[in-house]
């Protein structure tokens, strides 16, 4: 009786363990957005969106489980932490200078934080960037998608469990632009 | 003396008490917003800009209404507008967005925060509360002449529940009102779909030549097209793609005048029966660029896996002949002097040979030019679109472009569009004749290039589409609309050999014009008889290879043959 009491709480200390754990791997993929503030005055246009886990519960019910695009949506968004996004919109180039985002890129560069191989459009002079939160396991747990083009800088971090496959879909929803995310190809490489 | 000491001393008190009354007079107009929400938001919009509510009547019944009935969810609200107002002058005390931050303070969290320097600066807020099982939200907007302030409460359980079934007070209003836009995808075509008009029924770069006897009305027949397509040559700059070789008895004669075929005199008619399909076809190299130098060996054609015979061949600097479609719904209406820069710079950049029509559309299909070289013309034409405005018919107006388009016998067709593509039926029960299955399934068949400008001026409104439906898409409008027209506009790029270029402002139009002129001039023309024809109504898919090491072929999926 004894060992099964004993049992049963070391069961409940390690998912406990584990719970902690996962809490504080989405802590760590929280990035902070503040030192992007002082781009605001200079912006012509400027989307800030905060949606933390219980306002995208509160979203994920208003997704049809019927469609078939919304309820891959759902099941992406249901398990998320946040989402939370900063688009700056400059009228001439040169505004805004990658040293601006050097801030945002340390924060990546910690340990834990991978970067998958990004897409540079010459065309647009669009690169899109985007950086990985992993666990020893492979989980994704957090992200962070820099793209910046001369007169527009957008930045959108999410955090949470998250499905590379499905994260195009999130593309047009909660504030994410297009960024034309599937034609990224996934070759994370620990930096 | 005496009397002008007297008068300055005068001036100089009064300058001074003014002095120390307006900033008095503004203490005391300045509100300081002290958290209490909605209250201090219409408190702070009336106090440091001196504004008026507009009166909304019946509002109090309003409320009354939604808190007894409480459809969807919705609990209660406040609304608050300010119209006709100045709201340019700023109050010196805080501004706006700290009256935000100020008003919304304890349970509140910002949600989406928005501003625009742009167009008369504008901001958007929203905050959000959560209690146990409500959710409150408040919206406050405020632009250069009007401000909106709404607070709403509702249970977004039931406020989903709603959209999913929607009834109030047990009286259903129809199916769910969630967004469940299909989209399109890269399907093939239907085979033996019916042919909705006549310019669908037919391919409209085949035609049939018949050859008739010497019995007949002349010895000399002109070619019958299938259908609209009258199979003539013109300029020497754009003959028409020559008749193939099975028909090697068909040649054609001098230019602007049908084909005449000429037979040996016998009693029976012969009829030899031959279609042409033109493929307007890009290159591109391993890394995505556009190869410019091919030559007619480096193409092999395929039909339904069968190699066909290249019957003609035309190099990437060939005229080419387009519609520049514009799109002049309400949400163009401010950009305008952009637009006709724009345009002006792209009829400017093209080469001589390419012959232009201007067509405007709104709700209406508006050509303002016909195909033409004279850029003096189309540019006349142009500064038109400023007084036209209207909706966006944009499937039926494609549509329209294409039949315009098969009139012509000349290959090299493409459609240049700038729009946002959010025809009214994605976003309101308005019915086009045509939707967009009909339309990607046509413009998947025929040979016409399709060049999409998705040009979306309130695209930044989009990015903050998350509750409110409409144009934005989001939470409550299930996809979002404008996801879906861009999409759309995707998959006609895709499926007829073009490619998208996208514009945000007024000031990227040059240079998504500037993509689209070099685009234009990196498509090939080839030509080929197709080596078996049914007319079962089947779609034949054609595949073009390239003799070179990792090199692709872009070009319309194929052809229905009919």
């Amino acid at each position: 009786m004894e060992a099964v009491k004993t049992a049963t709480r070391m069961m409940m200390l390690a998912v406990l363990m584990l719970a902690g754990l996962a809490a504080a791997q989405a802590q760590d993929a929280r990035l902070q957005f503040t030192q992007l503030d002082k781009l605001a005055s200079k912006a012509d246009n400027v989307v800030e969106v905060t949606l933390d886990k219980n306002l995208l519960q509160v979203a994920a019910k208003f997704l049809s489980d019927k469609n078939p695009t919304e309820a891959a949506v759902k099941d992406l968004v249901s398990k998320l932490q946040g989402v939370y996004v900063r688009v700056f919109e400059f009228d001439k180039i040169g505004e805004y200078s990658l040293g601006d985002v050097e801030p945002i890129r340390s924060q990546v560069n910690a340990p834990g934080w991978s970067k998958i191989v990004g897409v540079m459009s010459r065309r647009e002079g669009q690169k899109v960037d985007v950086h990985l939160r992993m666990d020893n396991a492979g989980m994704i747990h957090g992200l962070l998608i820099l793209a910046t083009q001369p007169r527009e800088l957008v930045v959108v971090n999410i955090v949470g469990p998250i499905d590379l496959e499905k994260l195009s879909q999130l593309e047009g929803q909660f504030g994410i632009p297009k960024l034309e995310l599937d034609k990224i190809k996934a070759k994370p490489r620990n930096e | 003396m005496t009397q002008l000491q007297k008068m300055f001393r005068v001036m100089f008190v009064a300058a001074m008490m003014l002095a120390l009354l307006v900033p008095v007079a503004d203490a005391q107009t300045a509100f300081t917003p002290k958290g209490k929400g909605f209250n201090d938001v219409v408190k702070y919009i009336e106090k440091n800009y001196s504004a008026k509510k507009t009166k909304i009547p019946m509002l109090g019944l309003a409320k009354f209404a939604i808190w007894m009935v409480r459809p969807a969810g919705v609990k209660g609200f406040k609304l608050a507008v300010f119209e006709d107002q100045n709201f340019i002058k700023r109050a010196d005390t805080i501004s706006f967005s700290q009256a935000m931050r100020q008003s919304f303070k304890k349970d509140w969290s910002p949600l989406v925060q928005f501003s625009s320097k742009r167009d008369g600066a504008s901001h958007t807020f929203i905050y959000v509360k959560q209690t146990k099982k409500d959710v409150e939200f408040a919206v406050a907007t405020l632009g250069e002449s009007e401000a909106v302030v709404v607070q709403a409460k509702f249970n977004p359980d039931a406020a989903a529940k709603f959209l999913e079934n929607p009834k109030i007070m047990g009286i259903s209003l129809g199916n769910s009102i969630r967004g469940n836009n299909t989209i399109a995808t890269n399907r093939q075509p239907k085979p033996n779909a019916p042919a909705s008009t006549p310019a669908a029924a037919s391919d409209d770069s085949s035609k049939r030549v018949v050859i008739k006897d010497g019995n007949s009305d002349a010895d000399t027949a002109p070619v019958q097209p299938t259908s609209r397509a009258v199979l003539t040559t013109n300029d020497e700059n754009n003959p028409p793609l020559p008749v193939a070789e099975n028909a090697s008895a068909a040649k054609t004669t001098e230019a602007s005048k049908p084909v005449e075929v000429k037979t040996p005199p016998r009693e029976d008619t012969l009829r030899i029966e031959t279609r042409l399909v033109n493929l307007n076809v890009k290159a591109l190299d391993k890394s995505g660029k556009p190869i410019t130098n091919l030559k007619p060996e480096d193409f092999a054609v395929f039909e339904d896996g069968t190699k066909q015979e290249v019957a003609h061949f035309k190099p990437v600097n060939a005229p080419v002949n387009l519609i520049l479609l514009l799109d002049l719904s309400g949400s163009t209406q401010k950009k305008r002097k952009g637009m006709i820069e724009a345009a002006n710079r792209f009829i400017d950049s093209l080469p001589a040979g390419d012959k232009i029509s201007v067509v405007a559309f709104t709700r209406q299909y508006k050509p303002l030019t016909d195909f033409t070289a004279d850029k003096i013309a189309l540019k006349t034409a142009v500064k038109k679109i400023n007084k036209i405005g209207g909706g966006t018919a944009f499937y039926d107006s494609a549509w329209k472009a294409l039949d315009q388009l098969g009139q012509l016998t000349e290959a090299r067709k493409a459609i240049v569009v700038l729009t946002d593509g959010e025809d009214e039926s994605l976003i309101s029960d308005r019915e086009s004749a045509h939707n967009f299955e009909d339309l990607i399934g046509r413009a998947s068949e025929e040979d016409v290039t399709i060049y999409p400008i998705y040009f979306s001026p309130n695209s930044h409104l989009n990015k903050i589409g998350i509750l409110f439906g409409g144009s934005g898409g989001g939470l409550l409008g299930g996809e979002s609309k404008s996801k879906t027209a861009r999409k759309q506009l995707e998959q006609l790029a895709e499926l007829t050999g073009g490619e998208i270029f996208s514009a945000q402002r007024e000031e990227e139009l040059e240079t998504a014009y500037k993509l689209v002129a070099n685009e234009l001039h990196t498509l090939y023309s080839l030509a080929y008889s197709p080596d078996k024809l049914k007319h079962d109504g089947q779609f034949r898919k054609i595949n073009v290879k390239l003799a070179r090491d990792g090199a692709v072929a872009k070009t319309r999926r194929g052809y229905f043959d009919r």
